[in-house]
């Protein structure tokens, strides 16, 4: 019997051994994979350089947004995007956590002052993939990361990213330098379908993570204006209807060989044109200053208007004419989120964006204007007047090629001079060129339809887009009544700016003319443009 | 990234030198004890005795009483003997008898020393009287009201009278008092009616899990006995979390059953749910488990909307004995116990420590991820457990007694939350209760201090994401008065009565609420048990709640009628209501819970910051139920139920609403400056729209054929249908079809004792297919999904072996034998098998 149980003690034994032996498993098939499966991450420092932040009820006032853009579908300057797939905000007490503050009304320091501080700052989950950094000091404490009419920097706050810091020494004070900023590679990366013209390289996290790890971001360069807050002139009438419509067939006269003050007039009378207002329409002046909005004002202190600033650069398709910014772009906006009001509207997948150019006065003005508005060189301006370009660039940010095409109805056009007749609209290299490496082709097709957004950006990157938040309620804020202007929300009251709305859109609609229907028949958007 | 500890590491060594002991130790025969074979022989024992089978029924009695004892067993040995004229057998096992510190102390010492007298008569100068039965032979001319009656002298008799005067009362005959025929080892449960009765007269279905289930089950987690049980859903969660309801609506923090320890609440208010790992309690300080299906609110007030489970322990008044228990098994799984009891006088106490460690059934984050920050440095541990609890008691006279005890436990605990907090641990906890009581034949006060005090965060976060550490400190204060009283009105009816109040007082302070909490509740309730006949009897119950949070008193009425086809048979039916309000978690939470975008917050909040009016309601249900138990047969017992409930307004993690301008005007929608997060959605609780009607069913069956072997089976069905016509438009668009209880479950299972000391149990346990209604979140969106999950079906086994006179045990014992691995709730662990071997030795 002693020896049986013995026997069956020391299996027993065994059994425990064995048994605490054994390990937890790995489970990698939960239903909701929250964690899994595994991601990247980046870390690094954040620096502040630049006045001391002011402070009010003991607390430093406002703080840092880290912004992480995916590299194939940047904010401006040099992309459309307006929201980044990831940011951090580091409130001013972790910041400045031993920066002496007032416990009464707000105060703030003698800007002339410099201070420097860091913190550390953590950013995930990421997928695997090529980022930028792009961040901003907050001065006022005013951000709001959802809305896009207090997401941005504003005059005041200190800009700046995950940036060649040697190139920004050299560009300090150039109010509308744009930082280089430096890509951040998460994940292991490999080459990309070599079948595919351009391809992305592929970044594959590993199974045990990837931290991108001791990535600096610096915040450094004042932002010295207000954002260019616009409406489209005639945006704020009743109604839904856009500011300007464009047939899918779009015609413009080609440059001439030489110009002459008619063919300026006859260029720019042939090209759709986008009357733009600075700021608000004066009936929504007070509500925009207030909250929820809390808009900047233009004033002479900070510009008076929107900055017109040459970029060195020309017009792609018209030799001569400077490349001024504010930059235009107009975004093509998923049909069923506008439908609904929904905030933050979407651009559609792929992007389909077209171009524009502001004018300084009439275009043959602007040309001659060209000393005025030289690089670097700001102008206030109440309005502008921008020529839209028809070509669309039809990209997939989330797709494999780094590249998309550029879409125009037209390969030739007739020249502005009549003696020249029909000629190349544009130099296929020129225009490509233009883009910044983001087209690789140039496809002759009607534009596709649809509405755009209008979107207009600084070369620091300020943007104001419309349609915005300001200019319509979602529908958990209820309904308005859209002849009044401001009007508010039923359910949650607030100001509702019709210049905001639904009308500050251009709209790219069908032909009209049996010939136009004809021609996008048969030269219909090309399928790299989407439905 | 630190390698996670191994704790387990040393501790087979320890197991196996526990192991090799018993090794050393020579095995003797042994018997398990069993309630029905106890029961059984306690009956033939006492037929016979009242027969005048003195000898006959002793041996039965006696075999009684070995398999599971009981004082009364011993009191009617003690009183055979002395009928049978064997005075020294008699006076034995009345000494054992008063070990016991009985309620009849007095009388049965006077009983003694009446023997003792007539023992010593039994010398060859005295001449005996005999013992007479005084059923069998009343002693008519016997005065009244006198135990020691001198020949006709009809005078109380000296109690401290020398030894020189006993000779004058030696003429007289014995009179041996009358038996305790009580059905001793019949089942009796407190919780459907708070006062011991048979399930017999209970107004709702019952269930009981015995001493004898949870030796035999061999299983060491509390909550996972009651898997067996009919209508009785549970869920493993992780390896430390296991959530239990009653007939449905089972949840990851379960908050519609009411779970008590000899009528103490543990259910945690913050939460909303019992932590069963923080009990101060192990499996071995447990008497039995009484479980009551059906909404209990009319007894219980708030939270017994499904049904009430009532752990009772061990009586500290039970004797001197003492024991441990201890083994470990796969993955490092560990138990240990050990408890004492004794007694002093009028005093007896009970001790009891234990600890637990329970690994992970899977963990999430594998090792070595550069992404991942931990909330627990082990990521193989579940929940770990050091216990002690200290119960006393002393007797003031028969039926009167105080109280005083309190446990203690600590330890860590993970823990699958609500919505985003899916995966939370409590990387250390610290359980307190006090608990004091007064009880006699007509009142009962009870007053109990509870703390817990506990650090949570979550499991893990990717880097940059918060761990959302929290501090919690919950403090409950509880007080308790129950009058019982007995009458009659007129001819009619006889009734018992039970009235009572209760205070409550909740005083939470956790980073997760808006602030620190104190909620006061008072309630009082009525109880009577109308029995017009032997046949029909009446159960009204009523009681009122005032709830803080809805400023409300809410009323819960229920009523029975109970029929006694037979003695042993009874049909039920019962109609009542029950509530369950917002848990403090519901009401008052508010933490930024934050979402993949690492600055943007999910700001869960119960009071909305932008709906200020905003009140969640009490969940709701209507019960209506007809049953049947049927014990008439030693050998086989039935009972079924059918019901239906009417449940309405569920709590629900409401859907995300985005912050909107609208609230930015309002004030709400910026930063939350602690956590530099940004409010991109609301969230809360929401109550459902929808209102639910089940229909269902249990039916079980248990079965002694021969002594030492049991079987029992039951089935349960539950059928779930929605009903969204209280639906607006958009409350219909959004809300989704849940099914998370299984249409149908079964459980077999057998018991085996045997006189070798072999015994063992199998256990299986099968569920139909379920689906979940979850929230998750992507990115900056939170969703509703419906998860489905498959049915799943366990085998549970133990096999244990007595020795040393049946005091000690060696056993193994598997968890899901057959290794079906399966979640029980979709986010949950991956259940495997799990094969433990314990020693356990008693005193």
């Amino acid at each position: 019997m002693i020896r049986s149980l013995r026997a069956a003690t020391l299996a027993l034994s065994a059994i425990v051994v064995a048994g605490a032996c054994t390990d937890v498993p790995v489970d990698g098939t939960r239903s909701d994979r929250r964690l899994l499966p595994a991601r990247g991450a980046i870390r690094g420092t954040f620096r502040y350089d630049g006045p001391p932040p002011c402070s009010e009820q003991g607390h430093i006032v406002g703080g840092a947004v880290i912004a992480v853009y995916s590299a194939a579908d940047l904010p401006a300057p040099g992309g459309v995007a307006t929201a980044p797939v990831n940011f951090v905000y580091l409130p001013g007490d972790v910041l400045f956590p031993s920066l002496p503050r007032t416990a009464g009304p707000r105060f703030c320091p003698d800007p002339r002052e410099l201070v420097t501080a860091t913190a550390p700052y953590a950013i995930s989950p990421l997928e695997g993939g090529a980022y930028q950094l792009r961040a901003f000091y907050n001065r006022n404490g005013d951000f709001l990361p959802t809305f896009g009419i207090r997401s941005g920097a504003e005059a005041g706050d200190l800009r700046g990213g995950y940036i060649d810091s040697a190139d920004a020494l050299v560009h300090r004070g150039d109010p509308e330098f744009s930082p280089r900023f430096l890509p951040v590679e998460v994940g292991l990366r490999a080459a990309g379908d070599a079948a595919i013209p351009d391809a992305k390289p592929t970044y594959l996290v590993p199974t045990e993570g990837f931290l991108a790890d001791d990535i600096p971001v610096t915040v450094t360069f004042p932002v010295p204006f207000p954002r260019p807050y616009f409406h489209a002139t005639g945006a704020d009438a009743p109604g839904d209807g856009p500011v300007l419509r464009i047939t899918q067939d779009a015609t413009v006269l080609a440059a001439p060989g030489k110009n002459t003050s008619g063919t300026w007039a006859a260029l720019e009378a042939s090209y759709p044109k986008l009357p733009i207002s600075a700021f608000f329409p004066a009936v929504e002046a007070d509500a925009v200053l207030a909250s929820p909005f809390l808009a900047k004002p233009f004033s002479a202190a900070n510009g008076g208007g929107l900055q017109l600033t040459a970029t060195g650069r020309e017009e792609a398709l018209l030799p001569g004419v400077p490349l001024l910014q504010p930059r235009l772009d107009l975004v093509r906006l998923d049909a069923a989120r506008l439908r609904d009001n929904g905030f933050p509207l979407a651009p559609t997948t792929p992007r389909v964006v077209l171009g524009g150019f502001a004018l300084d006065g009439p275009l043959e003005t602007t040309v001659l204007k060209k000393a005025e508005t030289s690089q670097g060189v700001a102008a206030a301006r109440a309005a502008l007047n921008f020529l839209v370009r028809p070509v669309a660039l039809c990209i997939d940010p989330g797709g494999p090629s780094k590249t998309g095409i550029l879409v125009t109805p037209h390969a030739t056009a007739k020249s502005a001079e009549a003696t020249e007749g029909e000629k190349a609209l544009y130099d296929r290299d020129r225009l490509l060129a233009a883009y910044d490496g983001a087209a690789r082709a140039i496809a002759v097709g009607c534009l596709p339809k649809g509405r755009y957004a209008i979107m207009l950006s600084y070369g620091n990157g300020q943007a104001w887009t419309t349609p915005n938040e300001a200019g319509s309620c979602v529908a958990a804020e209820g309904s308005w009544d859209s002849e009044k202007n401001p009007a508010s929300c039923a359910d949650k009251a607030r100001p509702v700016l019709r210049s905001q709305g639904a009308r500050g859109v251009v709209e790219v609609v069908a032909p009209t003319t049996p010939e136009g229907i004809a021609y996008c028949a048969a030269f219909p958007p090309p399928a790299a443009c989407g439905p | 990234m630190r390698a996670p500890s191994r704790p387990w590491s040393i501790r087979p060594a320890a197991v196996c030198a526990a192991v090799w002991l018993v090794a050393a130790s020579v095995p003797r025969a042994a018997f398990a004890d069993a309630r029905s074979d106890a029961r059984g022989h306690f009956k033939q024992g006492m037929q016979a005795i009242a027969a005048g089978k003195y000898k006959d029924g002793i041996v039965d009695l006696e075999k009684a009483y070995e398999i599971l004892p009981h004082p009364n067993v011993l009191f009617n040995i003690a009183r055979a003997n002395a009928l049978a004229g064997d005075v020294d057998a008699a006076l034995r096992y009345y000494r054992r008898y008063l070990e016991d510190n009985p309620a009849d102390k007095e009388t049965v010492e006077a009983t003694v020393r009446d023997l003792e007298l007539q023992l010593a008569r039994s010398r060859p100068s005295v001449v005996v009287p005999p013992v007479v039965d005084p059923v069998k032979d009343p002693p008519t001319k016997l005065p009244e009201n006198s135990a020691h009656p001198g020949p006709g002298d009809g005078k109380k008799p000296d109690e401290k009278a020398p030894e020189r005067g006993i000779e004058k009362k030696l003429d007289a005959p014995v009179k041996a008092p009358e038996a305790k025929d009580d059905d001793v080892f019949a089942e009796t449960l407190v919780t459907a009616t708070k006062v011991a009765q048979s399930p017999l007269d209970a107004p709702n279905s019952t269930s009981i899990i015995t001493e004898q289930d949870i030796q035999l089950s061999g299983i060491t987690k509390i909550p996972e006995l009651l898997r067996r049980l009919a209508g009785v859903d549970l869920m493993e969660v992780t390896g430390g979390q296991t959530e239990v309801s009653l007939r449905g609506f089972n949840q990851r923090l379960s908050s519609r059953t009411l779970v008590l320890v000899d009528g103490r609440s543990v259910y945690s208010d913050m939460l909303g749910a019992t932590l069963w790992q923080t009990l101060s309690i192990g499996v071995e300080d447990i008497a039995r488990i009484e479980v009551v299906r059906g909404p209990g609110s009319a007894l219980y007030g708030a939270v017994a909307s499904g049904g009430v489970i009532n752990i009772i322990t061990k009586d500290p008044a039970e004797g001197k004995h003492g024991g441990a228990r201890f083994g470990g098994g796969e993955a490092g799984t560990l138990h240990a116990s050990t408890f004492a009891a004794g007694r002093s006088g009028a005093l007896s106490y009970r001790a009891a420590a234990g600890y637990d460690y329970l690994p992970r059934w899977s963990r999430e984050v594998p090792p070595g991820r550069a992404d991942v920050r931990l909330g627990s440095r082990d990521q193989n541990a579940s929940a770990r457990t050091e216990r002690f609890d200290l119960r006393t008691k002393y007797a003031i006279g028969k039926e009167t007694a105080v109280a005083l005890g309190g446990g203690f436990s600590r330890g860590s605990l993970e823990v699958l939350g609500l919505g985003p907090l899916n995966d939370l641990v409590l990387p250390s906890f610290q359980n307190t209760d006090l608990t004091a009581s007064f009880t006699s034949k007509h009142v009962e006060a009870r007053a109990f201090w509870t703390r817990l005090l506990a650090e949570t965060s979550l499991n893990a976060a990717t880097v940059g994401q918060s761990l959302l550490p929290t501090r919690a400190d919950q403090n409950v204060i509880n007080g308790d008065l129950t009058l019982r009283e007995a009458f009659d009105t007129g001819k009619i009816a006889r009734h018992d009565f039970i009235g009572g109040a209760q205070y409550r007082l909740k005083d939470i302070a956790w980073t997760f609420l808006d602030g620190r909490r104190s909620e006061h509740l008072y309630s009082a309730f009525a109880h009577d048990d109308i029995r017009f006949s032997k046949r029909f009897s009446l159960v009204l119950d009523y009681r009122v709640d005032w709830v803080p949070y809805l400023s409300a008193a809410v009323q819960s009425p229920r009523g029975t009628i109970l029929i006694h086809p037979s003695k042993a048979s009874t049909f039920r039916a019962t109609v009542g209501t029950a509530f369950r309000p917002p848990t403090f978690l519901e009401s008052y939470l508010q933490v930024p819970i934050q979402l993949p975008t690492t600055g943007g917050s999910l700001l869960t909040e119960g009071k909305r910051s932008e709906d200020q009016a905003f009140r969640l309601k009490a969940e709701g249900t209507l019960n209506a139920e007809i049953g049947y138990l049927n014990q008439e047969n030693d050998h086989f017992n039935i009972d079924a139920s059918l019901y239906y409930n009417r449940v309405k307004d569920l709590i629900q993690l409401a859907s995300a609403r985005p912050v909107t301008l609208g609230d930015v005007a309002a004030g709400t929608g910026s930063v939350d400056r602690p956590s530099a997060l940004f409010p991109i959605f609301f969230g809360g609780f929401a109550n459902q729209c929808q209102r639910y009607n089940v229909y269902g069913g249990e039916v079980g069956v248990r079965s002694a054929p021969i002594e030492g072997l049991d079987f029992y089976g039951n089935y349960t069905f539950n059928l779930l249908r929605e009903d969204f016509s209280g639906c607006s438009a958009v409350e219909r668009a959004d809300a989704l079809s849940d099914d998370r209880t299984s249409m149908h479950k079964v459980n077999l299972g057998t018991q085996l004792r045997t006189k070798f000391g072999i015994d063992g149990s199998i256990d299986f346990h099968a569920v139909t297919k379920q689906s979940w209604a979850e929230r998750t979140v992507s990115g900056t969106s939170v969703a509703t999904n419906v998860f489905p999950l498959g049915g799943w079906q366990i085998l549970n086994a133990k096999l244990g072996y007595h020795f040393a006179k049946n005091h000690a045990e060696v056993s193994v014992v598997g968890f899901n034998l057959l290794d079906m691995r399966h979640r029980e709730h979709p986010f949950g662990q991956l259940v495997g098998r799990r094969m433990m071997a314990m020693f356990a030795y008693n005193f």
